[in-house]
């Protein structure tokens, strides 16, 4: 991987970003409005833990054959 | 796991198996800590059911929220700079992160002061919430720590030669204490 491929991985960063920002904007609205929406919550949490383990911690690597570190 | 177990202990080069060992025990460290998390998370809703005074700060809350998630980019940017060589990048991304987290451990310190008036730790509400948010904010300072140890071995040109692992490491578990504050947020401030 050269700089093509660590500009890819920087974009790939702002991206998860972006959409955890939304989520987190998403999650907010849902709370004002009102209600025991519990699950709605829940599974705004759960896509945002899973855009960070993805994205942000690379779970995959586990069952994958990636080496670095 | 059973599969990442094995596909660590395959034959490999002796570098890339011992990452992928440390790997596995890094993730298996944060399964144990996501228990401690989720217990706490548990007696809340078991003490208080949907109950959220209406005295938290949902405005300092969310603040909180933004910032560490703008940490975990910045964390993110720091492991892929290390990961390309590229030094400057590294510790730029460190330091912002280092930043981020104080900036995050002094924003619960207010909030500490706040609740206090309001829910103090001998009620209900407040038992669970200066034990989660008290929980996390020790995370969040051994992870502040953890990555100024990193900063402090990356500026001496420890990660460049080779293996970033000390990098990697720092970062996950900097990531981990995000994904905790994903579920904290919602638990304490959101639900009604």
């Amino acid at each position: 991987m050269g700089n093509q491929g660590y500009r890819a991985r920087q974009r790939k960063g702002v991206v998860a970003f972006v959409v955890l920002g939304m989520l987190t904007a998403v999650e907010y609205l849902v709370a004002g409005v009102g209600g025991a929406l519990l699950l709605a919550l829940a599974g705004v949490a759960v896509l945002k833990g899973a855009v960070i383990l993805e994205s942000f911690m690379h779970l995959s690597q586990l069952w994958g054959d990636h080496e670095e570190g | 796991m059973t599969t990442a177990l094995t596909s660590a202990m395959a034959h490999r080069p002796a570098h890339g198996g011992r990452v992928a060992m440390n790997r596995l025990g890094l993730w298996l460290f944060i399964a144990s800590e996501s228990c401690l998390f989720s217990a706490l998370i548990a007696a809340r809703y078991y003490m208080l059911g949907l109950h959220v005074p209406a005295e938290l700060n949902q405005w300092l809350g969310l603040g909180l929220t933004s910032i560490l998630l703008l940490s975990s980019l910045t964390a993110y940017r720091a492991e892929a700079a290390a990961a390309h060589g590229d030094g400057t990048g590294m510790l730029r991304g460190l330091l912002l992160t280092i930043l981020l987290g104080v900036g995050f451990f002094g924003g619960v310190a207010y909030e500490w002061s706040q609740a206090y008036q309001h829910f103090p730790p001998d009620t209900a509400f407040g038992t669970a919430f200066f034990s989660l948010t008290g929980l996390h904010a020790f995370h969040v300072l051994t992870g502040v720590l953890i990555l100024a140890v990193v900063y402090g071995m990356g500026r001496r040109g420890a990660f460049l030669a080779g293996s970033h692992w000390g990098v990697e490491a720092g970062v996950k578990y900097w990531h981990f204490v995000d994904v905790a504050w994903v579920a904290i947020y919602p638990t304490l401030y959101l639900v009604s």
